[in-house]
Parts: C-alpha cells; structure tokens; sequence
C-alpha cells in the first residue's frame, strides 16, 4: 500500500504586515488562513494519510488564542488519518507548560490534529504499514545546536518507515552565518538512518522539481509567500512512498498571492512599455508589487511612469515604490523653464555639469519650484 | 500688478470706451486718430497723476485731455489685479476732481493716499515706468538715446540687477539662497555633519524636539527602530535562555526528584539499618579480636617459654664472646709493644755507631784555634798597611842580564832581562835589586816599613805554628774541623735521648722479658668482626629481652582481663549470639539502594540531593515566574518585522543624508554664482541684452558692450559699430532688446506691464517675426500692450497667441 504525505512549513499564523494599510494587511494575514485551508483541501483531494506541518504554523509563541483554534479547526478538516505539526523556531515549545501549546492542545482536543512538541519517535500504523515519525521540535527560537542528534541513537525497525521531522537551517541551503537557526548538516541528517526527513524553516522548497528519487530531506516552503524576498509562488509537497519505500513528490501550490519585486532602470519609453506589459501580465488584485524604479528620464517621461505607478496603485493589491527616478533635465529644458542669464538658469545648467551628481539639477529645480510630484 | 480693463469716461476724444486686458500680449488696432496713444496717455495719467494738482499745473498737464470743445473734466478708471486681488483706480480731474483706491473692500478717497496706494503698487519711479515701460509712438529707436539722456532720473539699474534678479521667470539671490539654504537647514537642522551624530550627542533618550531636519528626523526613525530591534531581541534571547535553562533544570530535577521522593520514604529504615550495621560491625569487629586472643594466647604462652630459652643461649655465647675479645684486644696491644721493642733497639745501635764515629774525630784545641784566629786578623791587618806603602819599579837593561827582585815582604824573584825590554813592578814598602854587580834597594821613606815586614814575618811563623799544632791547613780547614766535630757529639747526644725515650722507664731486660710473654699468647679472630659480633648480639638480646616482657605483659594483661582461656571462649560465643540477632534485625529493613556503600552514604546522598532539589526548586519557581513575566510582555513586532522595517529605516536615513548633501552642493554652487555675478551686477543684464539682440537680428550681432547701462557699441562675428550707426531696423531691435532687457530687471519677479506704440513699423518682415518672437516670450509671464495701426503687425501677433483688441 502507498502511504501518502502531504508536507507544508512555515505559516506563519500570526505574521502582523505592519507595513502595509490596514486593508491590504488584513487581506494578507486572511490569506495565511485560506493558504491552510486550501492546503488541507489538496491533502484531503489527494488522499493523503498524513499532513505533517514541519514546524512555525505560527509566526509567535504569543498568538492569539482565536487564531489558534482558527487554525486547528481549518487543519481538523483534513480527512487522513493524522495532522503532525511540530513546534519550529517561531512558534517554539519551551516545555509542558508552554502558553501556545496548551491552547493548541486544547483546541486539538478530540480531533485528528496532533502538536509533536516533543522530541520523541510517533508511531503510526496505516492498513498494515508501520511509520514512525521522529519529531525534533525547536525549544526555543535560536539554537546553536541541531535538534536532531538523538535520532540517530535510536533502533529502528526494518519493517517500519522511519520519517524525521525538523525544523531548522541546513548548511548549503539556507543562510545561518551564525549558527542561531539549529543548525543541521546534510550528514547530520544521512546519520539519522531514516528514510527520509520532513523539514521547515527556510522558505524556499527543496529539492527541485527536477529531482527524481527519494531525497535526503524534503524543505516545504511556504505555502503562500509572504514578501518580495520569496521568489516562488507558494508551495508544500504531496510525497507518495511506494511499498518498497521508494519516494515520488510533487508539488502543491495552495497560495494565491503574490509578492512580485521589480527593478527596473527607466531610460526612455522603451522601458516605460516594458513594464507596463510585464504589469499588465501579473494578476494585479492578488499581488503585492514592490518597484525598484532607478534612471533618468525627461520630465514628459518621468511623468508618464508616475502616472502609470498611479494606474498600478489603482488596480493592484498593493504597490510599493522605491522611485530613484530622476528627471533628465538638458540645457534645452532649463531654457524652456528660465530665461537665459536669470540665476536659476546659470544654477541648473551649471549644475549639469556636475557628472558624479547627475540628480543635483532636477533637486535643485524641485527646491526651485517645489517637488514635480 | 495685472492691468484688467482701462476706461476712459470721458478722456480726450474718448468719450467712453473700456478696454480689456488679457495675460500675455494684448494688440490694440486702430487706424490713425483711433485714440490708441490717447490710451497709453489716459494710463499714465490714471498711474503717475494725482487729482490734487494746482490749476495751473493741471491746465498744464491735464488740459489737453479735456474733452473739446467744452469738457471741463477728464476721467479715468483702471481695474488692476495684484497677488490675485482686484484693486480700482478711479481719477478724474477738472470739475469734481476726485480719485479713489479701492482694494480688499476698503476705499481710499484723500488723492496723496491714493498715489501712494499706487506707488506701492509700481514700485518704481515714473520716469523709468515711462522712459523704459512705456514707448511712445516711432519713439523705440530714439530709445538708446532717451535711455542715455535720462538714465539718472530712472531707478537704479545696477541695485537692481545684483539686488534682485531682472529677467522674468528669475530668482534674486535673496529669494534664492535663503531658500536654498532652508532647504539644507530642513535636511541637517541639528545635524552635526563632521562628526554625523546629532547636535549635543542628543540620541533617541534625549531627543531635540524643535527643529528637526529630515536627517536627525531619520536619525530618529532609524536609531528608535534599531532600539526596538535590540529589545526584542534581547527580549527573544533572554526567553531562549531562560527556556534553555528551565528545560535543563526540568531535567536534571526530574531524575533527583524521584531520588528524594525514594528517600524520603525509605530515610528511617535505612537510618535504623545504618545503627544496626555499626552495631554488625562492632559485633563482629570484637568477636574477630577476642576468638583471635582465644587462639592467640596459648601460642604466646609457648613462644614465652621458647624467648626465655634464646636467653640463656645468648648468655653463654656472650661470655665466650668476651674472652675472645679480651684476648684479641692484648694481641692489639702487643703489636704496639713489639713496634716499640723494635723502635729501642734500632736507637741502640744508632747510638753506638755515632759514639765510635765520634771517636775518630780530632777535636781542634780552642786557645789554639783563638789565636791562630788572632794571628790571621794581625797578618791581614799588616798586608793591608804594607799595600798602603806600594812603589812602582820598571828597569831597562842595555844588555842582557839576571836581576834578583824583592819586593816588600814577598819572597825574593830572578827576572831575566834583555835589552830592548823592560820589566815593571808594584812592590809594598821597599824594593830591592840586585844583580852580579849590585844591589839596589829602595824604602818608603817613614821608617816603619822595616819593622812592619819584621811583625809579618813574625805573626806568618806563628801561623805555620799553630796550624801545625792543630794539625790543620789553614784557618778555615780547622774551623770546619771542629764544627765537624760539634755536630756529630750533637748527633751521639741526640741518639743518646731517643734511645732513653724508648725503653719507657723499662730496662732492656724487662723489654726482652715482655717480648717472650706476648709470643705466648693464643689466635683470636679480627677485633672488628668480634666487635660487630658482640652489638649483633646485643640487639639480639635487647630484642628477646623486649619480646619476652611483651608476652609476659600481654599475658598477664589478657589474664587480668579475661582470667582464663575457657573464660575468653565463653565469651567469643556470647558475642557470636549477638551478632545473629543484629543480623536478623537487619534482614527485616529495607534493602540499601545500589550504588551506595553504606546507609551513611546513602542518607549523606539523600541529604545532599534534598539540599540540591530544595535550591533547584527555588531556581526552577524563580525561572517559571520570570518566563511568565517575559511572556507577559508583548511587541507588536517580532525580530525579523522589525529588521525589515530597520532597514527600510536605514534606507531612508542614507536618502535623507544623500538629498541633504545634494541641498549643500546646490547651496554652495549657487552662492559661488551669486559671488561672481556681484563682481559685475550688470553681467547677466548684459548677457540678456546680447543674447536677445542676437535673437532679434539673427545672430548679425550678438555681444553688447554697455556705457552704464546703456548700449554703448554692438558686435557680431564680422561687425562691431556704434549703435547710432545702425540701420533704423536693427537700432530698433536694439532698442527693443534693451527695453526688454531693462524691464525684465525692473519688473523683476512683479507682474508687471509694458506699452509699446508701434514698436515694428521699421523691421523688415524677417526682423519683425524675430521681435514678435520675442515679445511673446517676454509675456509670458507679464503683460505687453501694443498698440499698432497696421494690421499685418497685429496679424502676426495673434498668430503669436496674442488677443487683438479693435477700436476706431
């Protein structure tokens, strides 16, 4: 019999988005939510026995006891037999008396959601298959050290699938120069002697799409993004483990959002074009677009792109914009602007001169005249 | 100022008539005699003409505009806009003279108030509104001229050049540099730039509260936003640490926790066992020692027996011990007796032998030896006077001959002779020759020589004597003879003694007596061995002596103590009785946990691991209330919202900065622009005027150079020529650039108006495009009003954008 696991990571329930206006913040942490909750519907779509949750489904130890019950409610929707979530980094269980995990057991009282907040082997049976899952959760937010070592310690089975679950950085994969994020290696995770390992913490999944066979360690990603700094577009992993225990994966894409980061340089119209075209191709009303927008434009120009970031503020969920444009002021502009011999003339046009500080002029026509926009 | 409509009502011919005015160029046409000078007139009366003037004067200046035949007043109504407020001038003279200013809903009537009003209003003088602003008919290119003519009566060009700028669309540098420079004091107000850090080191806990620039007010954000970061991270580490510690705790409470809980329950019963197993072990400890006396007793009762034995086996070998070495230390003795005997009889036959050696020796008589001593001094003393008296003798013979010589007291001499040779010779007293022939003999002449030879004959002779006598060679041999003698009756002497010595106060029979007995004695072993023997056995026997009375006291004290054997073993069974029961007692407590040796060590353990779980409890409650007070505190943000937001903080503070500096070098470029253009206040006018003379004559003339400010020789790449030797044409381009030019400055930044009575009539069309051109481009931000008869010059104004307004 084929066991099927669905496998998902950092949530984040809880993330605030201080950053953004109230409404789009409040669309952004909805969207957490109906990220999980499509999630579940994936896991339940595909049959899966299992939907293990590799650590910070919440973004805090302090979250609130509404959305802890929001949230196991929508994961006890899942069909299969059990939901595993493990404590990770952010939503740590520092022992039995941790606040967020009573409330969390709490509210998984009498249902197939269970917090693995213990560093100890779970065992499973499905049909007549035995799985072991060995959970590593995080007791604290930093760590030096891995939370894995004792894994390999153990006796396991020859007839069981053994599974880890853990949640940190590993080395090669994700950036931890300070070794706060418990630390794993990949040997440290080949020593374990299991079949493979379910993991959390870094936000981009791994392996790659192209990877065939049973890996070392699946990362989940995020299942929605969460900021410009994600570059994929959600993502968890349904894996199927054949009865001669070999792996399949694929992935799933349960979020809906999106957190898109242009940088662009803005020379003429050209470039104008573009971007318009590659907006025009992102699907607005779910996107969160942060412009990075740098070069030198005519005012008729700088204008049409301030008129177009207007358009992309209309219509899209949110825009950021980072604007280093500055307008490309000539001796012909500065002619147009002031009589030739007035003081502002001689300023700007000997402020053109100025090759390390090419914006001077336009600063200066700003002050002159107040800001262009 | 914005003129809005002029009316004239009446106004020399005008009997009533109002004209508009747009912004930019304004062109009234109307034929010849239409009244458009009659406009530009009724304007200047209704700006620079007070109602308050004397009769003759207004006969004089306003008389003409009385409207004929019979008018007796004039009137003018000027509607203007200032700042975007509307202000009405009204003026009427002759009859009813009156005038009125109204402006912000209030009227000025009293005609001083009201040219005072409007000289606010114009701000320059009259005579530069009309030698500069307003150009009467085919008058514009007698400008240079009037310019020159009454360049003192017009407001100061110069001042107004370097004070305020004069081009339209310019900015004075008083307007500009403070502007500028609000601009960088709004960047770094309280900004310290050297050093980067606030004014006064005010940080985030001191904050300036005034004038904040967009600098420090990043500064702020950013450092508030860092402090935010480092306390929740700090919040953040302080959790982690404390969780690491409870979990570490929790642990290792966890394992002493069921120790303690073991303990305490077990605590009596092992208390109980540990009296017990030192109560097992006393028991057993003096059942072990008293069956070992049992055993031991009889076994030291026959080991006393067998010491006394040892005893009196020492005892014996000690007397024979003793005569051995008696006897061994006499033959020690006789060895020095027998050197000694040896050492007497070696000084015997020394003495006997110096004695006979003594005895061959002649022994000088002393009287003898003393006066052979004397006679030797005496012969001594007279050779030494005979050698005081020495004569010197030499003889020379003619043929050879024997001479007999005796000289003082020596011996006689035969000195052979020949001739040719001569003999000399030292001689003491006297000397005598003689030969076959004759005797010579020659004496000191004092008489004592010959007595003095008579005592040395006589003291040699009793030398030979005495010598004799002693049967010695000469003085010295019998001195050393009887030296010789002294010291060998020294030596005998000395034999003598040594051999009285060594008799030691026996006599040579009893040394031989004593010799005989030591031969006699027996052979013993060396004195060294039989020493050593003897302290051997002294310790031997010291030891025996000591183990004896030890048995002797142990028995007699375990006598004392347990009287008898079968007493003792009695008592061994009792304490093995004891030690049953103890041991049956034991069996009903509880077990001792593993791991220790004894209850002792156990209940010490238990103690310690009390002691420890009451302090770790303390730590673990103080912990759990410091957790629950660390999670009591809530942030809005976490850590890694918070470092996004830092830098996006950071980010803005770097833009504040980079715009700041861009404020300081647009500040300082300006200032540097301003400082040159104070060397020479009229150089950007100057440039203006060439620049639109340039425009205007199609680059035929492009530099200017000025007698004040007025055009004084122009220029261009292939010309230069004195401006009253232009065409009419191109002096009328001259003249309108300078106009132009003058009135940008006067204006300044005023929006202000200019007149101009057919400025184009002697322009080619070329020219004229070029100065409608450039009329329009002066408009553009004041008004220009020309008036023109031709309606081709107006044609090409409106298709300038100009408003055409048609009277007549």
């Amino acid at each position: 019999m084929t066991l099927r696991i669905v496998h998902s990571a950092d949530i984040h329930i809880g993330l605030g988005f201080r950053q953004y206006p109230d409404a789009v913040r409040e669309r952004l942490i909805a969207e957490r939510f109906e990220a999980l909750s499509r999630l579940v519907q994936m896991a339940n779509d595909r049959d899966a026995h299992f939907l293990v949750i590799a650590g910070d489904l919440f973004d805090r130890t302090t979250v609130s006891s509404h959305d802890i019950k929001q949230c196991v409610a929508i994961l006890s929707e899942f069909s299969g037999q059990q939901v595993l979530v493990l404590a990770g980094n952010h939503d740590y269980c520092e022992g039995p008396d941790s606040a967020l995990w009573k409330s969390f057991r709490k509210a998984a009282q009498d249902t197939n959601v269970l917090g693995m907040t213990e560093a100890k082997r779970y065992d499973f049976h499905v049909s007549d298959r035995a799985i072991s899952f060995y959970a590593c959760p995080c007791p604290s937010k930093t760590g030096a050290d891995s939370t894995i070592g004792w894994v390999s310690e153990q006796e396991k089975a020859n007839d069981t699938i053994h599974i880890g679950v853990a949640h940190g950085n590993v080395e090669g994969v994700g950036l931890d120069a300070n070794h706060r994020y418990f630390n794993m290696t990949r040997s440290d995770l080949r020593e374990a002697n299991l079949l493979t390992w379910l993991l959390g913490h870094i936000h981009v999944p791994s392996p790659t799409d192209s990877y065939d066979g049973t890996p070392a360690f699946f990362m989940a990603g995020t299942p929605t993004p969460d900021s410009v700094r994600c570059r994929h577009q959600g993502q968890a992993w349904f894996i199927e483990i054949a009865e001669n225990s070999a792996c399949s994966h694929q992935p799933l894409n349960p979020g809906r959002l999106h957190f898109i980061r242009l940088e662009r340089e803005m020379l003429n119209d050209d470039d104008l074009r573009m971007l318009r075209t590659e907006c025009q191709a992102l699907d607005s009303a779910s996107t969160v677009l942060d412009l990075q927008l740098s070069g030198r434009l005519h005012a008729d120009e700088l204008k049409a792109v301030h008129d177009f970031i207007d358009e992309l503020k209309a219509t899209f969920l949110h825009v950021d914009c980072e604007d280093d444009l500055v307008a490309l002021l000539d001796a012909g502009a500065i002619a147009q602007l002031y009589p030739e011999g007035t003081l502002p003339f001689r300023l700007l046009n000997a402020l053109l001169e100025d090759e390390v500080h090419p914006g001077d002029a336009q600063v200066a026509l700003e002050l002159l005249h107040g800001p262009s926009r | 100022m914005q003129l809005l409509e002029l009316r004239l009502h009446p106004f020399g011919g005008t009997g009533d008539r109002a004209i508009s005015f747009g912004n930019g160029v304004t062109v009234v046409l109307g034929p010849n005699e239409a009244g458009k000078s009659t406009l530009r007139e009724a304007l200047c009366h209704a700006l620079f003409t007070p109602t308050n003037l004397t009769p003759a004067r207004e006969q004089k200046v306003i008389g003409p505009w009385l409207p004929l035949p019979v008018g007796d007043h004039c009137r003018v109504s000027l509607t203007v806009e200032v700042d975007g407020k509307v202000a009405r001038v009204m003026k009427m003279w002759g009859a009813g003279k009156s005038s009125s200013f109204t402006a912000d809903g209030s009227s000025i009537a009293d005609p001083v108030s009201v040219q005072a009003a409007l000289g606010q209003l114009l701000r320059l003088n009259e005579a530069t509104w009309r030698s500069v602003l307003f150009t009467p008919q085919a008058e514009l290119a007698k400008s240079i001229e009037s310019l020159s003519t009454n360049c003192n009566a017009l407001d100061d060009l110069q001042s107004l050049a370097s004070g305020s700028a004069g081009i339209p669309g310019d900015m004075s540098p008083e307007r500009l540099i403070p502007r500028l420079q609000a601009a960088v004091e709004k960047a770094f107000d309280h900004w310290d730039v050297q050093s980067s850090r606030p004014e006064g080191g005010r940080g985030v806990s001191n904050p300036w509260k005034q004038k904040v620039g967009s600098v420090l007010d990043a500064y702020y954000a950013r450092e508030r936003k860092r402090i935010q970061l480092e306390e929740v991270q700090t919040h953040e580490r302080e959790v982690d640490r404390v969780n690491a510690e409870l979990s570490e705790i929790e642990v290792a409470i966890s394992s002493e926790s069921e120790f303690v809980r073991q303990g305490r329950s077990l605590r009596i019963g092992i208390a109980q066992r540990g009296e017990l197993e030192q109560l097992l072990l006393s028991l057993e400890r003096d059942t072990k020692e008293l069956a070992a006396v049992a055993q031991e007793w009889p076994v030291l009762v026959a080991k006393a027996a067998h010491v006394q034995q040892e005893l009196g086996r020492l005892e014996s070998e000690g007397v024979a011990l003793g005569e051995e070495i008696r006897i061994a230390r006499q033959r020690k003795e006789s060895e020095q007796l027998v050197q000694q005997h040896a050492q007497m009889r070696k000084a015997l036959e020394e003495l006997v032998r110096g004695r006979a050696e003594l005895s061959l020796l002649v022994l000088p008589d002393d009287d003898q030896l003393s006066e052979l001593r004397s006679t030797e001094r005496i012969i001594t003393e007279l050779n030494i006077q005979m050698a005081a008296q020495s004569l010197a003798a030499s003889i020379d013979v003619s043929r050879s001959m024997s001479v007999e010589v005796e000289r003082g007291a020596l011996p006689s001499e035969s000195v052979h002779l020949e001739p040719g040779t001569s003999w000399t010779g030292d001689a003491e007293g006297r000397i005598v020759l003689r030969t076959d022939s004759m005797t010579v003999s020659v004496r000191i002449a004092n008489g004592e020589i010959e007595e003095q030879l008579h005592e040395l004959a006589a003291a040699r002779s009793r030398k030979d004597e005495l010598l004799a006598a002693l049967q010695a060679e000469s003085l010295a041999h019998a001195e050393q003879m009887s030296e010789l003698h002294r010291r060998k009756q020294e030596s005998v002497n000395g034999s003598q003694r040594l051999y009285d010595a060594s008799l030691s106060g026996r006599s040579p029979e009893e040394w031989d007596e004593q010799m005989k007995s030591l031969e006699r004695l027996p052979g013993t072993r060396d004195i060294d061995v039989l020493d050593k023997e003897r302290q051997l056995r002294t310790e031997r026997v010291a030891a025996v002596n000591h183990e004896a009375l030890q048995s002797q006291t142990t028995i007699e004290s375990w006598i004392k103590q347990f009287e008898n054997t079968d007493s003792l073993w009695n008592r061994v069974m009792t304490k093995r009785g004891e030690l049953m029961a103890v041991g049956k007692q034991l069996s009903e407590l509880p077990q001792l946990p593993s791991g220790f040796a004894s209850s002792t060590d156990y209940l010490h353990a238990l103690a310690e691991a009390e002691s420890r779980y009451e302090s770790v409890s303390k730590r673990l409650s103080s912990l759990r209330e410091r957790r629950a007070e660390l999670n009591g505190k809530s942030f809005a943000a976490t850590a890694e919202e918070l470092q996004v937001e830092l830098e996006h903080a950071e980010r803005d503070f770097q833009r504040a900065i980079s715009s700041g500096e861009a404020y300081r070098r647009i500040l300082a470029k300006a200032q540097a622009l301003v400082a040159e253009a104070t060397d020479n206040p009229l150089a950007a006018y100057q440039e203006r005027l060439a620049s639109a003379f340039a425009f205007l004559t199609r680059s035929r003339y492009d530099a200017v150079q000025l007698n004040g400010s007025v055009p004084d020789r122009v220029s261009g790449p292939t010309v230069a020529i004195e401006p009253d030797r232009l065409s009419r044409g191109a002096i009328g381009s001259l003249a309108l650039a300078t106009r132009m030019a003058m009135a940008e400055i006067y204006l300044g930044e005023m929006k202000g108006f200019a007149i101009m009575d057919d400025p184009l009539t002697d322009m080619d069309p070329d020219r004229r495009a070029a100065a409608i051109e450039f009329m329009s481009e002066f408009a553009r931000t004041r008004q220009l009003i020309v008036l023109t008869c031709h309606a081709n010059h107006a044609e090409e104004f409106a298709a300038a954008g100009a408003t055409i307004v048609r009277i007549g």
